[in-house]
């Protein structure tokens, strides 16, 4: 299976040569893109030094925009699984094997890298969040998904072509909880993850509300509406 | 308030959700951008379902009549998002400035390599 692996990076300048250079060094077989978002940092400059395979985006375009450019570049020169990556360090490529072998044993359409697989998810105020987008998710597709927020996930060609070309398809638990209806099978893969290294995670309180409310509504009520695909 | 326009307010609010619906199933608006339709609708509907809400503010606001007070609510959403749009725009204006510049720069560069 040839797998390119996605890292949309946005003011990453402190944590891309870790990650990249971490990747490289355990898993050197795999092809991957970073996709500078229109940093306003250094990341571009340290993604040229370092002679990393990278597509610049000169203006940002948040998350989904950057990763469907990735996706893009997917389709074009015919991978046939990507992988989506953070630029922050959450994100360990030692797993990155075992999702693979996931996706090729279970033939499924997109394959999760979970935290909460084994391991019993912690009743944190931070977790609140994931309880919540889980039980949303069962309730409206009656599938579970341990971990929805877990930005590490694995996409087959079929999804390559959909979140290449649709503009309500951005990597987020929304769309999960969309193909699930639809079709597609999903599958999680336990993996553990670490604390962003170093920089600022956007996710404050204000940012956090209004991504719950958006998700929420997305899963509860704006998906029954969408347009039926099969998969 | 009278129940004709609760009616009307009730009404107004599905057909514009459905139509907010319609453009999300043609992939033709971003599902952020519906949202803030979708809980205007909600405003509405409840406060023409629930009048109750109305007098009840009006009277603690000391407004004469309830019905100014949706119009209030109404004008006041509107011109929160008036301005969140302005902001919108004036970034997205920006951005494909520098879009528009960074292709003119770049295909400068490209043609005086040619030469």
């Amino acid at each position: 299976m040839k797998l390119l692996i996605v890292i949309p990076a946005y003011n990453e300048r402190e944590n891309i040569e870790r990650v990249v250079d971490n990747l490289k060094a355990n898993c050197p077989q795999c092809d991957y893109i970073v996709v500078n978002d229109g940093s306003k940092d250094k990341t571009r400059s340290v993604c040229r030094e370092k002679g990393y395979n990278l597509i610049d985006l000169p203006v940002n375009l948040g998350l989904a925009g950057a990763f469907q450019t990735g996706l893009r570049y997917a389709k074009i020169k015919d991978y046939d699984a990507v992988l989506q990556f953070d630029a922050d360090g959450q994100h360990l490529p030692q797993y990155i094997q075992a999702m693979v072998e996931c996706m090729e044993t279970y033939n499924s359409d997109i394959v999760i890298g979970s935290r909460f697989v084994n391991v019993k998810k912690p009743k944190s105020l931070r977790m609140v969040g994931s309880y919540l987008i889980s039980r949303a998710m069962k309730l409206t597709t009656g599938k579970k998904i341990s971990d929805p927020t877990s930005g590490m996930r694995l996409f087959n060609r079929k999804m390559i072509n959909e979140f290449a070309t649709d503009a309500n398809f951005a990597p987020e638990p929304d769309t999960i909880s969309f193909l699930l209806k639809n079709g597609a099978t999903v599958r999680e893969v336990q993996v553990e993850m670490r604390e962003r290294i170093a920089g600022q995670s956007y996710l404050n309180l204000i940012n956090a509300a209004k991504y719950m409310i958006k998700m929420g509504l997305s899963i509860v009520f704006i998906q029954w509406f969408r347009k039926r695909k099969e998969f | 308030m009278s129940i004709q326009l609760s009616f009307i307010l009730i009404a107004g609010s599905i057909f514009t959700f459905l139509f907010m619906m319609r453009l999300i199933a043609k992939a033709s608006i971003r599902i952020e951008d519906s949202i803030f339709w979708i809980l205007f609708s909600a405003v509405l509907i409840v406060l023409s379902a629930f009048p109750q809400i109305a007098f009840y503010l009006s009277n603690i606001l000391k407004i004469q009549s309830p019905i100014n007070l949706v119009y209030l609510i109404i004008i006041f959403i509107l011109i929160i998002n008036q301005f969140y749009m302005t902001i919108k725009i004036s970034r997205l204006i920006i951005k494909q400035k520098e879009l528009v510049q960074r292709i003119a720069l770049d295909n400068m560069d490209r043609n005086n390599e040619d030469k």
